[in-house]
């Protein structure tokens, strides 16, 4: 069970909250067109290079991208939390997808500080300081 | 005579506390302080059980929870419980227990054929035998025989009627584990001024020092326990939990444990649980869970009468039972001279001790004083063959260099193939583990998260050492958690200089000796998973670690290859021609050990499953004798039944009481969300389709919510009770998700809106009043004019609801969900009973009946209106509803962008229609919809029957269904059909309302 950091609350257990996805995906203008403006995302990229037109029937827009597409990063991401259970406020918690480590979080609308570095960080593997006292 | 295998003194056992217990139908008698196997050995019973595959006869193997074969039938009825592992149960008075896995007896065991039959079951027999004939026809077949053959105890049929609890812990360090290294630690955390847990899996802690002759600098073992014991238990910020497991180490520090708190008792106390999950969430963690120590595969080497070697000792120590006259020692390090050597102080002759390394290998301590005991002592030498029935009664030494067998008759092998580290909580906590030649065992290595190895899980195998490291390991765990350290004197001399003391295990790696013909080596005792075995596995190409234990069963199990994991593993290395370190090990994953089933939900069993959410009307209607119905969380009555009237006809006279006279039906359970703030007009308009920014004070008004991909998601009524205060309903299953979405959208993606929103769902109770004499009854209830002109359609107004009692204030709202002429009346919560019973006062002289979910349902399907679940079936968007009308061209709001796609807006959606069928005839429940019964299949589905009711007040069956293009087929004869309840019904489709389709009930 993760201990998620509630900025108002503290350190708090799992259950106490509700997940809402990736913090980074904001729903488009209400105007924004039908149509797809702008270069296409990350994840149109197949690995071969060359983008393929995905089938959306006739709709290529904005907004099938936010309601449908999500990234699936591996390493940190920041996500919503929903702490429903506590002080009822959403908050951005920054995970490793890898190693579910949690990095720092913050109110939704403001950046996470640059948390300290992680013990495991990237590798998931670090120094055991009691081993260097054994050897 | 009983317990003639007991010695005259010594161990753990209280002599003058006799306990009785039954095995096998048996009766035996053992003390207490014994284990179930310790007790059984004291009776002389080492025959235990019959393994999984072979049904070969088994003994008493270990003396801990690595125990693979002593598995036995503990208790009976709805507490018996299969898999208990007699090494680690408690004896207590009345203890039942029974020998699996044999039938008729353990003695004589009808499923010993498959032990001839072996050749015919090799690994991955079952893979490749059950797949032909390639049909699943055939697999069910066998696999009624199989499901049969396999397995071991039986559960348990009844509900388990034993208590458990949860509780959560926190502390800045959890010691795991109550050894040498354990004890040291937790010392050095609580003198620190930490908050310390220390689990223990025995029931006493430093329990391998009972017996031993053990020191710690000049102190004997068993006082420095005792001394760190007393010296734990004055710390108030101090948990010992003894017969405590930790069984796997999660996200975050926390630890999951199992404390069997009352299991070791005839009779426990019934303010305590049977057992207690510890979730124990630990700044720090010091793992000083110890080794578990394994075997050596040679041909018959499952005997009853083989022992580890440790556990031999063990039983002799602690629990003072000769567990044999004539022993033979088999090792390949020099630990196993300690066992040695207390089977020989309890007077058990030892034929010889067969060591496979040279000669000149056996210069430690241990072997000069098995030397100097007069052992004898046979270097370079292995076990061959074990020869026995029922109890191992000779074994076959050879030379590993070649030459004569020489054969030791013997009741007793004890045998040790070196010690595997318990690392498991360690590898949990996504510890790497790196293997080490000189014990030839895997040792931790480094783990991301706080967790310090301390003590023989370390590598650190002798007392003095595990202390020391113990102490150390406290002391990185505190830098952890944060705590600051003074650099205490250690009570442990850095370096001792006696020879008990040294770290280094003196190890020569033997994990098999090869047989000859067809004689069994076994691996893992518990999955009969043989040295042939590995290699048939080996040789299919089933290589890699996690292939190997799924082909040939190795590891698993309820001991999951505690003894035998590395034995397997290192023959493919051997095979592969590898090094073990390359081979690696099998994922170790939670638990531990098994436990308890109940113990993972604790209370939250039946109806502590989840909350129960009772409205303030509740207790009169259970004293109308309602049948609850759960909606959601909460307890809402089907109907009224009265004397020898069916719930049916219940909710029949109910409905109809409703178009006739008037009812009123507890609707406490509505979501119910106050909005106040300047820009709730423009935050309505944003989240429903249709427009809120000109509702009126006083006035309330229907809206529909969209997800974002545009189908229709909640609905309900908002009204506003003042220019900047807003009470919006929804419904009763969707009431925290949407008060969840509404604090999203204000906190994150329209954070400049000045919205404030509460959930006062439980604040106010409801009741609506439904029928043509509604407004009569409120006219006698409340203290406004409820006139047409006074109080229109959808209006809302405060005001008092007159009681015997006095008055309660309350807000009115005239809206109706059954098409009659309805009102709502909320008012606050505590006063719901109050103002529930004033209602049923006030229409006594009008024919009001009050009326339950049931009678309400067929109320809403003949008036045509959707509910969540049914038509609202996350598919269906607002015009397949027939409410295109209520989305506003001129504004934007939540979901509206996607509704333009053409899939949404095709012809052939599945639209709202009502069905009726002709008199008599019954429209099948869940029915699906055709268009001619006779086509050939598969027959098009032109769509399905989403509500249903039998309509009192039109005297026919009706439904709601959703049916392709199904505005257009208005006059249609179709088919209803259910082949499941071999019905099919013909029916016309129409408009969805059957009732007063115009709505002049509700604005009259």
């Amino acid at each position: 069970m993760l201990l998620i950091p509630c900025p108002w609350c503290g350190p708090r257990n799992q259950i106490e909250f509700t997940y809402g996805g990736d913090a980074s995906v904001r729903r488009p203008a209400p105007d924004a067109a039908v149509s797809r403006e702008g270069p296409p995302r990350p994840t149109d990229q197949p690995p071969g290079g060359q983008r393929a037109e995905r089938a959306w029937g006739d709709v290529t827009s904005v907004w099938v991208d936010y309601v449908y597409l999500r990234d699936n990063p591996c390493g940190p991401i920041d996500e919503l939390w929903y702490h429903g259970a506590g002080c009822r406020s959403w908050l951005k918690v920054r995970r490793n997808t890898r190693t579910h480590d949690i990095l720092g979080s913050a109110p939704p609308n403001q950046p996470i500080a640059a948390a300290e570095t992680p013990r495991d960080g990237e590798t998931g593997a670090g120094p055991n300081p009691h081993r260097q006292d054994a050897a | 005579m009983t317990q003639q295998w007991r010695l005259a003194s010594g161990g753990i056992v209280d002599r003058s506390h006799p306990l009785a217990f039954e095995y096998d139908g048996t009766r035996y008698e053992g003390y207490a302080g014994d284990t179930l196997a310790s007790a059984l050995l004291a009776n002389g019973v080492h025959l235990v059980g019959r393994s999984f595959k072979y049904h070969r006869p088994r003994g008493i193997y270990s003396a801990g929870a690595e125990e693979p074969n002593a598995l036995v039938q503990l208790g009976r009825g709805a507490r018996g419980e299969p898999n208990t592992r007699a090494t680690t149960l408690e004896l207590h008075d009345g203890l039942i227990a029974r020998s699996q896995n044999c039938w008729p007896s353990v003695r004589f065991d009808a499923g010993a054929i498959a032990d001839r039959l072996s050749p015919l079951l090799p690994a991955g027999f079952y893979y490749k035998t059950f797949k032909w004939p390639p049909t699943p026809r055939w697999w069910l077949r066998y696999e009624h025989f199989i499901r049969r053959a396999a397995g071991m105890g039986r559960t348990a049929n009844a509900p388990d009627p034993d208590r458990y609890e949860h509780q959560y812990a926190h502390c800045d360090v959890l010691v795991i584990g109550g050894g040498p290294a354990g004890l040291a630690a937790a010392r050095v955390a609580a003198n620190a001024g930490a908050r310390v847990i220390v689990c223990q899996q025995s029931p006493r802690f430093g329990a391998s020092f009972v017996g031993t002759d053990a020191t710690i600098g000049e102190q004997r073992a068993s006082d420095w326990s005792e001394e760190c014991m007393a010296e734990l238990a004055v710390h108030p910020d101090v948990a010992l939990l003894s017969r405590t497991t930790a069984f796997g180490y999660y996200d975050g520090n926390l630890v999951g444990a199992v404390e069997r708190v009352t299991d070791h008792l005839d009779r426990a106390p019934a303010n305590l649980p049977r057992q207690r999950m510890w979730m124990i969430r630990a700044k720090a963690v010091v793992l000083a869970s110890g080794t578990i120590e394994r075997a050596i595969a040679y041909a018959s080497n499952d005997l009853p009468g083989t022992f580890l070697a440790g556990a031999a000792a063990a039983y002799v120590t602690r629990y003072a039972v000769r567990v044999g006259t004539r022993a033979v020692v088999f090792t390949n390090n020099d630990a196993a001279y300690a066992a040695a050597l207390a089977l020989h102080g309890a007077g058990i002759a030892i034929a010889a001790v067969v060591d496979a390394r040279a000669q000149s290998e056996l210069a430690g301590a241990l072997p000069a004083r098995a030397r100097a005991a007069g052992l004898p002592l046979l270097p370079a030498s292995v076990i061959a063959r074990a020869h026995g029935g029922l109890r191992v009664s000779r074994v076959d030494v050879v030379p590993r260099a070649g030459g004569a067998v020489r054969s030791f008759d013997c009741d007793l092998v004890a045998v040790s193939g070196g010690f595997s580290p318990a690392v498991h909580l360690f590898s949990q906590a996504r510890g790497t583990l790196r293997y080490d030649e000189s014990s030839a065992s895997f040792l931790p290595d480094a783990s991301p998260m706080p967790i310090v190895p301390a003590g023989a899980v370390n590598g650190r195998c002798s007392i003095a050492g595990a202390v020391g490291d113990g102490e150390a390991a406290a002391q990185a765990a505190l830098a952890h958690a944060g705590i600051a350290v003074k650099p205490a004197a250690s009570r442990v001399p850095k370096r001792s200089s006696s020879a008990g003391d040294d770290d280094r295990v003196s190890i020569e790696p033997l994990w098999a000796v090869a047989a000859a013909g067809r004689a069994k080596c076994f691996v893992d005792l518990q999955n009969d998973v043989t040295v042939r075995d590995i290699a048939i596995a080996g040789r299919e190409g089933y290589q890699a670690v996690e292939h190997l234990k799924r082909y040939t069963t190795l590891g698993m199990g309820t001991d999951q290859g505690k003894t035998s994991n590395i034995i397997g593993l290192a023959l493919m290395g051997e095979q592969l021609d590898v090094p073990i370190p390359r081979v690696g090990t099998t994922t170790f994953r939670p638990p531990y050990t098994p436990i308890t089933l109940g113990a993972l939900p604790g209370h939250a069993h039946g109806a502590h499953v989840e909350p129960t959410r009772r409205t303030s009307m509740h207790a009169w209607h259970a004293e109308q004798g309602a049948r609850f119905v759960n909606a959601g969380l909460w307890k809402r009555p089907h109907s009224y039944p009265q004397a020898g009237e069916s719930e049916d006809d219940a909710a029949l006279r109910e409905a109809r009481n409703v178009r006739s006279n008037v009812g009123v039906v507890d609707v406490s359970t509505l979501g119910k969300i106050e909005l106040a703030g300047r820009d709730v007009a423009e935050f309505l308009n944003r989240v429903y389709i249709n427009r809120f920014d000109n509702l009126q004070v006083g006035r309330c008004r229907y809206g529909v919510m969209l997800r974002e991909d545009g189908i229709v998601r909640d609905d309900g009524t908002t009204s506003r009770l003042d220019t900047t205060h807003y009470l919006m309903t929804t419904t009763t299953a969707n009431a925290v998700a949407i008060m969840q979405t509404i604090e999203r959208l204000l906190q994150i993606d329209w954070p400049d809106l000045d919205v404030y929103a509460t959930s006062v769902t439980e604040q106010w109770a409801a009741a609506a009043l439904s029928g043509p004499k509604s407004r009569q009854v409120l006219a006698a209830l409340v203290d406004i004019d409820v006139g047409n002109d006074a109080f229109p359609f959808l209006g809302v107004r405060p005001c008092h609801v007159r009681t015997g009692a006095g008055s309660i204030p309350a807000r009115l709202f005239r809206m109706s969900y059954s098409g009659e002429l309805a009102y709502e009346i909320h008012v606050p919560a505590d006063r719901g009973r109050a103002m529930w019973e004033a209602v049923l006062e006030a229409g006594k002289a009008f024919g009001l009946m009050p009326y339950g979910t049931e009678a309400m349902n067929t109320l809403r399907v003949e008036k045509g209106h959707v509910v969540i679940g049914s038509e609202i079936d996350g598919r269906t968007t607002a015009a397949d509803l027939g409410m295109e009308k209520l989305v506003n061209p001129d504004k934007w709001c939540i979901g509206k962008p996607l509704l333009t796609r053409a899939a949404l807006n095709a012809p052939d959606r599945w639209q709202l229609v009502g069905l009726a069928a002709a008199r008599g005839e019954r429209i099948p429940r869940g029915a699906k919809i055709i268009a001619d019964p006779d086509h050939a299949l598969p027959n098009p589905m032109l769509g399905h029957v989403t509500s249903w009711c039998f309509s009192p007040n039109l005297d026919a069956s009706i439904a709601l269904a959703l049916i392709s293009g199904g505005r257009s087929r208005h006059g249609e004869t179709l088919w209803a059909v259910s082949p499941l309840a071999d019905a099919k019904v013909q029916v016309t489709v129409r408009p969805a309302a059957f009732i007063d389709p115009s709505g002049e009930r509700l604005r009259g």
